[in-house]
């Protein structure tokens, strides 16, 4: 099954049409991982560091209030939006925007879904992999001919389509990657294995007008699931044995557990999803946010966050390491040994480490 | 208290300047604002490491005069004398408790409630870890204490602080061990700055101010540390401390990064500042809003001129010199004159002729004497915390400074203009 990203956020759209926005948000640092919005946002970064405080401030609050008891989710409500706080692992928390329209019970299960299926897509990446998960490339004719792939080397869409990583992350017949094949990825993130099989057969989805969590997740989590894993495992992770793959995860049919019905709008959806031909997105121009933000934007984001006197943080790492704050200012151009430099600035000003950066 | 009594005896003001002496070396009242963050900036210019030499050494140079100079004015004899006396003296500064030659050991020194670590403990400890010591001020004073007391050469003693209380142990510890000499300074001590010559200038309203001022200094005549040798004062922690201890730590440093990141100069000189305006702030405000304030200047009203005048008595009665309004226009525009800073003082002396204002604290300190005067709601009596500072900068500061005149270069008075920015860039570089 081959399908693009925008149109991977367009299911996610159309399996929850009162999902605004989703914002997955590392703790208790509250730095941003990842976003998507339906509509354009451009204080991404702020909504996320305060969503992130909210879900501390409330677990902080109930354990104050009945012990130790762990926060299974919070949810906000307020005139026009929902909100769900969900916790994905022990470093990781998610937040879904929803429309105040959507039933809370709704809401509550749609967020849980998509939270179990990013909680998995990180227990992938971050567990030790067992014989049950990694196989051994079978000998087809399709992929006989496969180098040995780097499997943490594949940085983007583009770079994946050159000779450079071979053909076995892209599509055979040149067409957009398949499934499971994280749509971006930088050289030091961990990613599931681009080697399948077998090409999955064009088998197209059967229509249904029900909510498919299982592939609205699916979706989302292929947008998500490079930033969860490099935000879980750091920058240095284990690499695979070259001739070992990972299964994909069969895509299920729908299943009738979480099936809602009757708050969608059926007849488009019934159009979105015709199996006849590529389905319309209801939202076709769906701004892809910037998918990675660099090591030394995270870096100064957390030192921003955590250094005493914010207002002199800036120059003080500039006396420190000598470059120009209207450089550390727009810190997509340093170089690694600069950005090497603000690291060691803010271990030595915070005495400890930026945690996973 | 008899060492107290006695010390005090030799306390002065030097007239004109409005400077502090004790045993006629130039000294300041500075909080712990300030102080850890200009010697923060120190160390973010030197590193960590080289930094608490450059402390310690100017520490060292700078507390040597005051002992020696003390311990002479008082005729103290003998080791143990002279010892005790210089372990009070360091308390009596506010600096903390410090016993020299501990377990007979006299390459030993041992420091509690020391200024400079538990306040950064106090100030920092909760957010943030600490790997390298704090008290290289006291490292230097012990230093000098130790040449002196034991008749050793000037600068021949090197003293390093190993554990710390910001590293988690009860006390600070100091091994003194002697060194080669190092070279020599040129003093700054009275006659030094009287060599500079002093134009006699009054402010706006000076009546005002110097009452105020007079008042002021008699209130903190009567300032003594805690028996844990701790200055506490307005609810913040002060110290005093020869003023050649900032000013060389600073200059020093400011050479050094001239010299090897030229690009890095006028950022540090904005952390210089930023200490000042820090220190500035903190201390002036907590001051303005203190029940002795109101006692003797009564209720604020928190009218700009009224807290200009409040600020220039402040900077007279800490031994910061004579600050003297030139003009103010609220909302635009402040000139302070100064007849000498104690920067430019020692920067005459020892650093030659500046092609550009030196005077850094007083730039800083300027500039929170605006902010002071602007943006705080004095008759709602907001409490002055940290979080309340770091609002106040969130946006940057809508003041820019310039020292359009400075004795440093040649000038007869120190000026500073203090102007608004009016949507001009507003970060803190300045």
């Amino acid at each position: 099954m081959a399908t693009s990203a925008r149109e991977d956020l367009g299911r996610v759209a159309l399996g929850a049409p009162a999902l605004k926005e989703v914002f997955i948000v590392s703790i208790p640092d509250c730095l941003l991982i990842k976003s998507w919005a339906r509509a354009g946002r451009t204080n991404e970064e702020e909504t996320a560091v305060q969503l992130g405080s909210v879900f501390r401030a409330s677990v902080t609050a109930l354990t104050t209030a009945v012990g130790s008891e762990a926060v299974e989710g919070v949810t906000v409500e307020a005139r026009d939006t929902l909100i769900r706080l969900e916790q994905v692992t022990t470093g990781m928390m998610a937040a879904f925007v929803f429309e105040r329209s959507a039933p809370l019970g709704l809401m509550r299960v749609q967020a849980r879904q998509l939270r179990d299926h990013i909680r998995g897509s990180v227990e992938q990446f971050t567990k030790p992999m067992d014989t049950g998960t990694v196989k051994r490339v079978p000998a087809s004719s399709a992929d006989r001919a496969m180098p040995a792939a780097p499997r943490f080397s594949s940085p983007s869409t583009e770079e994946r389509a050159t000779p450079r990583f071979g053909p076995t992350v892209s599509d055979p017949t040149g067409e957009t990657p398949p499934l499971g094949v994280p749509r971006v990825r930088r050289p030091t993130q961990p990613a599931p294995t681009p080697i399948f099989e077998a090409p999955p057969p064009r088998v197209p989805p059967p229509p249904s007008t029900t909510f498919d969590s299982k592939r609205a997740a699916d979706a989302f989590t292929r947008e998500v699931t490079p930033f969860v894993a490099e935000a879980t495992m750091g920058p240095d992770p284990t690499p695979l044995p070259g001739d070992l793959t990972i299964t994909p995860q069969p895509v299920e049919s729908p299943s009738s557990e979480g099936e809602i019905t009757g708050r969608f709008d059926r007849t488009e959806l019934d159009e979105a999803l015709k199996p006849a031909s590529p389905p319309p997105s209801p939202i076709p121009d769906v701004p892809t946010r910037p998918v990675a933000r660099p090591r030394a934007t995270r870096l100064l984001d957390f030192f921003r966050r955590y250094a005493p006197d914010p207002h002199a943080a800036l120059l003080r790492l500039s006396l420190r390491t000598g470059i120009p704050v209207d450089l550390l200012e727009a810190p997509d151009a340093l170089d690694d040994a600069q950005v090497d430099a603000i690291a060691d600035s803010i271990r030595d000003i915070l005495g400890q480490d930026p945690v996973g950066i | 208290m008899a060492d107290l009594a006695r010390i005090a005896e030799h306390r002065t003001t030097l007239s004109g300047y409005d400077f502090e002496l004790l045993a006629d070396v130039p000294i300041v009242y500075h909080c712990h604002h300030f102080n850890l963050f200009w010697d923060q900036t120190i160390d973010d210019a030197l590193g960590a490491q080289l930094g608490a030499v450059v402390r310690t050494r100017a520490a060292r140079e700078a507390f040597y005069d005051v002992i020696a100079r003390l311990l002479d004015l008082l005729a103290v004899e003998g080791e143990k004398e002279q010892r005790a006396l210089a372990e009070a003296l360091f308390a009596t500064l506010g600096h903390g408790t410090l016993r020299m030659g501990v377990g007979g050991n006299s390459g030993l020194a041992e420091g509690t409630h020391l200024h400079h670590g538990t306040c950064w403990r106090e100030k920092y400890g909760e957010r943030m870890y600490r790997r390298r010591p704090a008290d290289a001020v006291t490292a230097g004073y012990a230093a000098a204490a130790m040449e002196v007391v034991h008749g050793l050469p000037r600068e021949s003693v090197d003293a390093t602080e190993e554990p710390c209380v910001v590293l988690d142990v009860p006390n600070c510890r100091f091994a003194l061990r002697p060194m080669d000499q190092a070279p020599l300074m040129r003093p700054v001590l009275r006659e030094h700055v009287e060599r500079t010559r002093l134009e006699p200038i009054s402010s706006v309203d000076e009546t005002a101010v110097a009452v105020l001022a007079e008042r002021l200094r008699n209130h903190a005549s009567k300032l003594f540390a805690d028996p844990d040798g701790r200055l506490r004062a307005f609810g913040l922690y002060f110290a005093l401390t020869p003023a050649t201890y900032y000013n060389r730590a600073a200059y020093d440093a400011l050479r050094h990064v001239a010299r090897i990141a030229p690009q890095s100069v006028r950022v540090m000189k904005a952390l210089l500042r930023e200490a000042a305006h820090v220190g500035t702030f903190n201390a002036f405000g907590h001051i303005l809003m203190s029940p002795q304030w109101e006692t003797q200047g009564g209720p604020l009203r928190g009218e700009v001129e009224e807290i200009v005048i409040g600020a220039c008595a402040i900077g007279r009665a800490m031994g910061l010199g004579r600050w003297c309004i030139e003009e103010i226009v609220p909302h635009q525009r402040l000139v302070l004159r100064v007849p000498a800073t104690y920067e430019s003082c020692y920067y005459v002396h020892r650093e030659g002729r500046a092609t550009e204002g030196a005077c850094y604290f007083m730039q800083g300190a300027a500039l929170a004497t605006m902010q002071l005067a602007h943006r705080v709601p004095w008759t709602s009596r907001p409490s002055l915390s940290g979080d309340f500072y770091d609002r106040l900068l969130e946006g940057g500061l809508p003041w820019r400074v310039e020292e359009t005149r400075c004795v440093s270069k040649g000038d007869l008075v120190c000026e500073l203009v203090v102007s608004s920015t009016e949507g001009a860039n507003r970060r803190l570089t300045l």
